[in-house]
């Protein structure tokens, strides 16, 4: 398998990006949205919860590097060209999919990340301090943790979106939108 | 009759001209604020809701006077879990002991608008001398302002029972800031 995409296949980095950053964000957002509703009525609980709020903020600076590397190499790689068999509406719908999915992959961690702050709460890069690049802000910490939210449904309803359009792609179009971007699928031009 | 009222009048006159100043706070400008580390990052949180008597001159130090008085039903937290413990039994136990106080009457000036006084701090049934390091940044016919701060071990007042014990959970060192105007009464 190729390291780079060609026109009309994906290389082994960008399904590296897609698979890995799949995983991460499934783990995300049920962690997000386990954590937020545990108790902390003792110091093993809230041991337990805070240490999960840890390693949440933590994957989330992760997937922030992770999805800025993912479009610099889209950058300098072709993208594969969707197949002859969509309509211009579809290729465009699929094209504005994606972008949503990208934009909310640099939303979620970065509303995130400024909620943390505006709540006064340092934020570590598993275990490394990072510097506090906003004030504690009461009403800005509310504001973020909006965004981040209705961001995490928002990335929800647009994952099941395009995992149904890639299953429709596979077994009702019977193309290769989905196959083409599995691990093991090796074809070549 | 008349000049009965009159002789009154004057004598209460100079009696409160005499009398250190009295300040009420102002609404809506007062900040206690407290932070504590949990597991070695620093969380803070606030008092919001306080009311106190002052009689503070600084030409008149011995007749100073501050009580301070804070509803520990209104707290808030920058993790909205501390803010609900807090009032929880092991913790402040606002069910039993709904208030806070401070009071001062020990003033000494300690150089520029320096200052300290030391008091009785009463949180749950524990009540300690503890000592309000504090400046004043304003001081004028009818406004005032200071700003100071406290440090004290919350375990002296069994503020965190049973496992809340642990200070390698949260640290036993709070630190109390608070900024105050207050208006001429």
């Amino acid at each position: 398998m190729a390291i780079k995409n060609t026109t009309t296949s994906y290389g082994i980095i960008a399904k590296a990006f897609h698979w890995i950053m799949f995983l991460i964000l499934v783990g995300m957002i049920v962690v997000g949205f386990y954590m937020h509703g545990l108790p902390s009525d003792t110091p093993e609980q809230m041991t337990y919860k805070f240490g999960l709020y840890d390693l949440h903020k933590s994957f989330g600076l992760l997937v922030l590097m992770l999805v800025l590397l993912r479009l610099g190499w889209r950058l300098i790689n072709p993208v594969p060209e969707m197949s002859g068999s969509l309509s211009r509406i579809e290729a465009l719908s699929a094209h504005g999919m994606h972008m949503l999915l990208y934009v909310m992959m640099l939303t979620q961690p970065l509303s995130g990340w400024a909620m943390a702050l505006s709540g006064g709460h340092p934020v570590k890069f598993f275990g490394v301090q990072l510097p506090a690049l906003l004030e504690k802000n009461a009403a800005m910490k509310d504001l973020f943790y909006e965004i981040h939210e209705i961001g995490a449904i928002a990335l929800i309803v647009l994952f099941v979106l395009h995992m149904f359009a890639a299953l429709f792609h596979h077994f009702v179009r019977k193309d290769d939108i989905l196959t083409r971007m599995l691990p093991q699928s090796s074809k070549t031009d | 009759m008349k000049y009965y009222f009159l002789m009154v009048s004057l004598v209460l006159a100079s009696v409160t001209e005499a009398a250190a100043k009295q300040w009420q706070l102002q609404k809506d400008h007062n900040r206690l604020e407290f932070s504590v580390a949990i597991e070695g990052s620093p969380v803070s949180g606030e008092f919001t809701h306080l009311t106190a008597d002052i009689i503070f001159d600084p030409e008149k130090l011995d007749q100073a006077h501050v009580a301070v008085r804070i509803d520990l039903n209104h707290i808030t937290a920058s993790y909205s879990d501390v803010a609900q413990n807090l009032k929880k039994k092991d913790w402040f136990d606002v069910e039993n002991f709904p208030t806070a106080q401070f009071i001062g009457q020990d003033f000494k000036h300690l150089g520029g608008a320096s200052y300290q006084v030391t008091g009785l701090l009463t949180l749950r049934d524990v009540t300690r001398s503890e000592v309000l390091f504090f400046t004043v940044t304003a001081y004028e016919e009818n406004r005032a302002a200071i700003t100071g701060q406290m440090q004290i071990n919350r375990l002296n007042y069994g503020v965190g029972q049973g496992a809340w014990r642990d200070l390698s959970i949260v640290a036993g060192q709070v630190f109390l800031d608070v900024t105050v105007t207050a208006t001429g009464k």
